[in-house]
């Protein structure tokens, strides 16, 4: 199983949609697709996992780089559309507090 | 013919289209053709009767003709050379990349070894398998010899040296509490130190408990850890015990609720990471986390340690072959 990850720059922010599975062998996909954005540290970033079957824990750790990243211009992660057991898994890690997490698919 | 026939005609198409039509970019393709042959596995040595094959087959005679045709050879050579570096330049990062995860390993295995001490009324079992040489797993038990046991559990997201240099963190703040400290104040403490010494995409989820052997109070925190079971014996019955608070190391204050649970005769305490409770099996689907507790019950009996064992051999028998995690289980038996 492999990840698809397409980027769009919207006006504030840019929008992300990962489809696939984010694990050990696809998470330095997602962290170099990143990297550019953090980098420029001025928009907040919006991620649509509807289509994510699978997060691990190495994935968790993506999303918490970028949550420190994005914290230190004060900008924001949105996360939309994750499945029960990936929204599981920000719940127990208590990062759902540090997010803002919607169920819609896109907002 | 010994080579492929794919390789065979995409080095015809360069001699016809360099030598035969004069075309200067046809060498370009070489390039490609190079990575293809590496893909494939093809020897090099092949190359030079592919050459002899190809002018055979379209005829070339004119000796200008041939010696233009050992320019396109001479420049596949180079190409394969250069590969042929970029590949061993490789071969040596990964070595070092072995070594360094070889220090890691042992760093592990000799200064992060815990000793499961013995105590008068509680049965321990403890489990720790990492899937490559370095654990992100962690575990460690203190007698505090006052009738106070603490324990905690932690997984460290994030591979190698860091990842063992996380948990000698861990190991030396759980070990400078002297004496028995309350879960909640010792996250707090651990969070402080983590959250200034680990890299961005790390952070640490643990479940840190203290067990009073006087009034058999379990005393829970957890940083974002996968919640752990109590299995009440008398009942037959499991409990999921979790306490809120985040994973250590992303933010700098940060308060754990801490919670208490009474532990009657014979009911025990399972601790795990989620190497056990997102296990993926052969089908590539995720345990039910029934069938653990299944395993758990009918060992009920039995010491924690033969649980453990118990289940990790279950567990190995059904888990995907190249998509292993670090696995622990700690399991805690009060045993009056």
């Amino acid at each position: 199983m492999n990840l698809t990850i397409m980027t769009e720059k919207r006006d504030s922010h840019y929008f992300m949609t990962l489809d696939g599975e984010l694990d050990l062998y696809t998470a330095s996909k997602f962290q170099e697709a990143l990297e550019p954005i953090k980098s420029e540290g001025t928009h907040d970033i919006k991620i649509d996992l509807s289509k994510l079957s699978y997060m691990d824990s190495t994935g968790l750790g993506i999303f918490v780089g970028t949550l420190k990243s994005l914290g230190k211009n004060n900008n924001e992660l949105y996360v939309i559309g994750a499945s029960e057991r990936i929204e599981r898994l920000f719940e127990i890690t208590g990062l759902k507090d540090l997010m803002n997490i919607t169920k819609g698919d896109e907002s | 013919m010994p080579y492929t026939q794919n390789i065979y005609d995409d080095y015809k198409d360069i001699v016809r289209r360099y030598v035969l039509g004069q075309e200067q970019e046809a060498l370009h393709q070489c390039l490609g053709f190079c990575e293809r042959v590496i893909k494939m596995n093809s020897a090099t040595e092949e190359l030079v009767q592919i050459h002899m094959d190809v002018v055979d087959e379209i005829d070339l005679k004119d000796a200008s003709e041939i010696k233009k045709s050992l320019e396109i050879l001479r420049e596949v050579h180079i190409k394969l050379g250069v590969s042929f570096k970029v590949y061993r330049d490789m071969a040596e990062k990964i070595e070092v990349h072995d070594k360094e995860l070889d220090v890691a390993s042992q760093l592990q295995d000799s200064m992060l070894k815990t000793t499961i001490p013995k105590f008068d009324g509680i049965d321990l079992g403890v489990l720790s398998v990492p899937a490559n040489k370095v654990s992100g797993d962690y575990f460690n038990i203190i007698d505090h010899n006052d009738g106070m046991m603490t324990f905690g559990v932690a997984d460290v997201i994030g591979k190698g040296i860091p990842a063992a240099l996380a948990m000698s963190m861990i190991k030396f703040s759980m070990d400078s509490n002297g004496y028995s400290q309350y879960p909640s104040d010792s996250l707090r403490k651990l969070n402080r130190v983590v959250e200034k010494n680990i890299n961005q995409n790390m952070f640490i989820t643990m479940f840190y408990g203290m067990f009073d052997n006087n009034t058999k109070l379990l005393y829970y925190a957890s940083a974002g850890h996968e919640p752990a079971l109590v299995y009440r014996y008398e009942t037959d019955t499991f409990e999921e015990i979790d306490a809120k608070g985040i994973v250590l190391g992303v933010k700098k204050f940060v308060t754990y609720e801490q919670r208490q649970v009474r532990m009657a005769e014979r009911d025990m305490l399972i601790v795990f990471t989620d190497g056990v409770s997102e296990l993926r099996k052969r089908d590539d689907t995720i345990i039910d986390f029934n069938e653990i507790k299944e395993m758990i019950r009918v060992n009920r009996d039995g010491h924690p340690q033969d649980i453990v064992q118990f289940i990790y051999e279950k567990l190995i028998s059904i888990t995907h072959p190249t998509k292993r995690d670090d696995l622990t289980l700690f399991i805690l038996k009060n045993l009056n």
